[in-house]
């Protein structure tokens, strides 16, 4: 009985063993790992899991999952991170961020979606949006997973899903890792939006070139028998790989077909470029600076990458960067303060001092204490200097930008706005980007529903707009009218509404209103970034670059974007943003023209003080000295 | 709660309950001057409206600032801030003059030393004392130099010389040196309250013969305002 239980424990002890032994367990050594490996296709559809080669047929895509979790990385731990959990409902939405934007130029929309649930966003489904349709719409500015694999859902839910022929949007490894210059991020989402999902990662890496369309072929192709048969309409799609890619042994066929193997090019630490292509501002204006005249964020000027700050384990949990974020359960201290100033909830160690990645310890000479307790680091830090009214900006994933075959206009939807300066969920003032919300919805008990855009059209008719040359153009009163008028046909639905520029449209009698409505407020979320150099940051100029009666910050004029045509776009002012009294605010900032001559009379007061107080210390010194002198002994 | 807020807390308290206890046992038991016809000129009209000033402004700059730094234990802002440092310049202006006006009558002599020889304000017998008591004078002196203290650390960080560490130091240094010279004040006031007299002396100036014989018998009596022969 005993031997059989040693037995037992020993096998036990031998599986978890092997567990532990299943991935690459890295052994410290700080060189880059070289990455010429056996590249794989998905086993389920190949029907092995031997390497794929150049000569194979049919030439399969290759899948980031097979390939970088066959022997080393576990991919079950890295879907687990940020960049690809956000349809999880278990993982916490942390900070509100940047949303997508639902966009449709015809009826006027733009709403921010989200599937974390963010306050202001709505999440997919209540905007019509499958996992397809999400990933259809949004997953070029993806790395892919999500939506795209772990949480497809039921695929017979959505009639218009296509996942038997597209195949699933595995995680594109090589998207954030690669340190190829071929790797083009544009390819990953061109061939998205042609429907090759799971040929997409092969596409932007370079490898290989695929062609043809999966939109184009019949739900009853098959990847692994690809003939299409004689319709002209059909270009499926397909693989040719660079042949030099591969081991040039294979290719003499001196080693047998099966030990095919790649040189990836991978970066342990993601460079920039491969984080830009998700995340880049493009400021918009006559006063926005061209590309060659930006400057670029400071830390990125001093020689840091995004991934030093923005950094994570095997989990991909990465640190976003702001305070108060709790990463596996310890709190994040790769922020501004943590760097700079040192964290002092972290544990002890030099995670408590500043000066992390030789981060400057900040002076702030002259600029009292209760400043950093009211403002966060990047009002004054980041962003674009504000102005007297707030500028438009697009970003990567509002406007694909980055995509080579979509066209890119600065007056297309979604309109963002920055700096807006607002509170945070501390009460802190930050600066922020804001899009006002725009749809058709249906409202009941003063709660708005949106309705998808396919809806509206469907109702709308010859009364919205036409997308000639996809120029947006806004909605006139009589559209509205027509389509509010359309829509209320359908009466138990709720109450149709138009919500823009802050405003929710609605018919009262006949005629059209318009009034301010918590449903039309817009979505904001913080700027980090650029990070300006100190001499560029507000206060360089002294406190009057706040503390003035016509400071952006204070008194800067926010323009409600609206879909519908207005002569009067409410405006708020960024006090309001801020629960603030502008009375209080000109007040004090009036104070600062008294302020010299403050300061004159504070140390003149403060010269004579020392100099009455001086003279008669030295007055009793001098009589303490001549009564000592009487008390000494004379002779 | 900060520990600021605990210790100001503390001190203003124990002052507050040192005031009856020492009436009881020292003020009260002190002879009476009684009230005579007030023919004494002991304060002239620029001293007290130098002295109403400065009290205005010492009770607003009380008020402010310890609404906040013991009150809600965080930095002052709005109105407050605009009131308090308002009051601040209305203040370190009066303090200045007061400092020219009564610097001279406030030098220690050796009258003073008698003073504190025989107890000070715990004595109950009359007391050697010119036109102001070595009690008097201390609390001028301590109250000068921590205005100059509290005027300099506001002073420092409004110009760009200290970093935040150094505007931290002159934060705790400002609330420090004015909790020291509220609580001292709160003393000067009851002293001065509990001595039958002193606060009509000071509204209206005048005092009687008796009053100056019982508290400042040196002053007039063939010696100079601060008691010297």
């Amino acid at each position: 009985m005993a031997l059989v239980a040693l037995a037992a424990t020993l096998l036990a002890a031998a599986g978890t063993s092997d567990a532990a032994q299943k991935f690459l367990v890295p052994d410290g050594n700080r060189s880059a790992a070289v990455h010429r490996i056996p590249m794989l296709a998905d086993p389920v559809l190949k029907g092995d899991d031997k390497p794929i080669g150049p000569e194979d047929t049919p030439v399969l895509p290759y899948s980031p999952r097979a390939t970088c979790s066959a022997r080393c990385h576990d991919y079950a731990i890295v879907e687990g991170g940020w960049h690809f959990s956000a349809p999880d409902p278990k993982v916490a939405p942390g900070r509100p961020g940047e949303p997508y934007f639902l966009t449709d130029l015809k009826t006027g929309t733009q709403i921010p979606v989200s599937p974390r649930g963010w306050p202001g966003t709505y999440k997919p489904s209540a905007v019509g949006l499958t996992p397809w349709k999400f990933m259809l719409a949004f997953g070029g500015h993806t790395p892919g997973g999500g939506y795209g694999e772990k949480f497809i859902g039921d695929m017979q839910a959505d009639p218009a899903a296509r996942w038997q022929v597209s195949g699933k949007i595995e995680i594109d490894c090589q998207g954030c890792h690669s340190g190829d210059p071929m790797q083009d991020q544009s390819n990953w989402a061109s061939n998205l939006e042609r429907e090759n999902f799971m040929w997409a990662a092969t596409a932007s890496s370079a490898i290989g070139m695929v062609r043809g369309n999966a939109k184009t072929v019949p739900e009853t192709w098959d990847p692994m028998t690809p003939a299409t048969g004689d319709n002209p309409k059909e270009f499926p799609p397909s693989v040719v790989y660079d042949k030099w890619r591969f081991n040039a042994a294979n290719l003499t066929g001196k080693e047998p077909a099966k030990n095919w193997e790649v040189f990836f090019n991978v970066n342990w630490k993601p460079s920039n470029e491969r984080c830009f292509f998700c995340h880049t501002n493009h400021p918009l204006g006559k006063d926005a600076p061209k590309k060659f005249q930006e400057n670029g964020d400071v830390h990125l000027a001093a020689g840091l990458n995004c991934a030093d700050c923005h950094r994570h384990d095997l989990d991909h949990n990465m640190a976003r960067g702001y305070e108060g974020e709790t990463i596996g359960g310890t709190p994040a201290t790769l922020t501004c303060r943590g760097c700079h100033l040192g964290e002092q909830s972290a544990a002890a160690g030099p995670d408590t001092m500043g000066g992390r990645l030789g981060a400057p310890v900040p002076a702030h000479k002259g600029i009292p204490t209760v400043h950093f307790k009211k403002l966060a680091c990047t009002t004054c830090h980041s962003g674009p200097m504000p102005d007297k009214t707030v500028m438009h900006v697009q970003t990567s994933r509002a406007h694909n930008l980055g995509v080579k075959a979509k066209e890119h206009r600065d007056d297309a939807p979604p309109f963002i706005q920055w700096p807006v300066f607002m509170r945070d969920e501390s009460g802190r003032i930050a600066p922020n980007k804001v899009a006002w919300p725009a749809f058709w919805g249906r409202m009941k008990d003063d709660k708005v529903t949106p309705m998808a855009p396919e809806a509206v059209q469907e109702v709308g008719g010859d009364a919205l707009a036409t997308d000639e040359l996809r120029k947006w153009k806004p909605l006139s009163e009589d559209q509205i009218k027509k389509i509010l008028t359309a829509l209320a046909a359908k009466k138990d639905a709720g109450e149709p509404v138009f919500v823009t520029g802050g405003k929710l449209y609605r018919l009262a009698g006949g005629a059209l209103t318009s009034a301010e409505h918590a449903a039309a407020a817009p979505y904001a979320w913080p700027v980090a970034h650029d990070v300006r150099a100190k001499t560029q940051s507000l206060g360089a100029g002294g406190c009057t670059d706040c503390h003035s009666t016509d400071s952006p910050i204070a008194f800067g004029q926010v323009a409600a974007d609206s879909m519908a045509e207005t002569q009067a776009p409410l405006t708020k002012v960024m006090y309001e943003f801020q629960g603030r009294n502008p009375l209080e605010l000109k007040a004090w900032a009036m104070s600062y023209m008294f302020r010299p001559m403050f300061k004159v009379v504070g140390f003149a007061t403060a010269a004579l003080l020392a100099a009455v107080l001086a003279l008669y210390l030295f007055l009793g010194l001098a009589a303490f000295l001549r009564w000592a002198s009487k008390k000494a002994p004379q002779g | 709660m900060t520990g600021f807020q605990l210790y100001a807390a503390v001190a203003i308290v124990a002052v507050l309950v040192a005031m009856p206890i020492h009436y009881v046992l020292f003020a009260r038991r002190q002879p009476h001057p009684g009230l005579g016809e007030r023919h004494v000129k002991r304060y002239n009209v620029w001293e007290r409206l130098v002295h109403l000033a400065l009290l205005a402004s010492f009770i607003v700059l009380a008020w402010t600032g310890f609404s906040a730094s013991i009150g809600w234990g965080g930095p002052m802002h709005g109105y407050l801030l605009m009131i308090h440092t308002t009051s601040g310049a209305v203040f370190a202006v009066t303090v200045g003059i007061m400092f020219l006006t009564w610097a001279a009558d406030h030098a220690f002599t050796k009258c003073d030393l008698q003073w504190i020889r025989d107890g000070g304000c715990l004595a109950t017998k009359e007391l050697p004392a010119g036109r102001f008591s070595a009690g008097d004078k201390m609390y001028f002196w301590l109250a000068g130099l921590l205005t100059l203290v509290a005027l300099l650390s506001m002073l420092l960080s409004m110009i760009p010389v200290l970093g935040t560490g150094g505007q931290l130091l002159m934060y705790n240094v400002h609330r420090w040196s004015t909790l020291v010279l509220v609580l001292a004040t709160l003393w000067h006031a009851y002293v001065t309250l509990a001595k039958p007299g002193a606060l009509t002396a000071i509204l209206t100036g005048r005092v009687s013969a008796a009053w100056v014989k019982r508290f400042h018998p040196l002053w007039g009596a063939g010696h100079d305002a601060t008691g010297r022969k």
